[in-house]
């Protein structure tokens, strides 16, 4: 299976190890045949969620270590540089970064906590390109 | 870019079935995306080592919040994804 993760969902993976996020990307790594396909947009994300001064006030991270985080999670990955399509998500055209990556790699699932991918044109969309649109607890359902 | 399947050269067909495993229908289309593989994800031990590394990163991170209420470290998560991706107006 190839899961594509909204930057929300693996910003929360650093916060808990028992968390659902954290849990997800340990299922993921028990099973060779799952892969995670990112793009830089994504990970550019998850380094700026990083950045930001209040998770700085907690994480008290070195831009050093941000920069291996990210890169972490790059090695993990499959990378993809989607081409820009049509608008999909129309409540917030910033989400289709995020959707053309799992078109682009190929996924078979966008995990997604933003309620804007849940509309039900964004969700025909995704089904019309196989990809199946869920959150980290109903995938981790899905994958025990 | 959208191609409907009447219009195809029977070579231009046969190799589109080929890719899809299955035969076309006039009147269907095709819409074909471009897409690149900027890197693809590791297999076997290189996977295995990238895994470790990652989870060492999660664990070192974990440490410094383990004493910061959950609801806390959400707040602070919220916010920051609303300031990296703003919501549309």
């Amino acid at each position: 299976m190839i899961v594509t993760y909204d930057s929300s969902i693996l910003v929360r993976a650093t916060k808990r190890s028992n968390g659902p996020a954290r849990r997800l990307i340990d299922v993921l790594a028990e099973h060779p045949g799952h892969t995670i396909a990112l793009s830089p947009y994504i990970l550019g994300e998850v380094g700026k969620v990083l950045s930001y001064p209040r998770m700085q006030d907690l994480l008290r991270l070195s831009a050093e270590e941000i920069h291996a985080h990210v890169d972490c999670l790059r090695s993990i990955s499959r990378i993809v540089e989607p081409q820009a399509g049509l608008p999909v998500v129309l409540l917030d055209p910033q989400d289709d970064a995020v959707l053309y990556t799992a078109v682009a790699a190929g996924a078979d699932v966008l995990c997604v906590r933003d309620r804007h991918f849940y509309d039900p044109h964004v969700v025909d969309f995704c089904a019309r390109e196989d990809i199946r649109v869920t959150d980290e607890l109903a995938l981790l359902e899905l994958l025990a | 870019m959208v191609h409907h399947v009447k219009d195809l050269s029977p070579n231009q067909r046969i190799t589109i079935e080929g890719l899809l495993g299955r035969t076309l229908s006039d009147e269907e289309s095709l819409m074909i995306r471009l897409a690149r593989i900027l890197k693809d994800a590791p297999v076997g031990d290189e996977r295995a080592r990238a895994f470790s590394r990652y989870h060492n990163h999660l664990d070192l991170l974990d440490d410094r919040v383990k004493d910061v209420p959950e609801d806390e470290i959400d707040a602070a998560i919220d916010e920051a994804l609303q300031a990296v991706r703003p919501p549309a107006e």
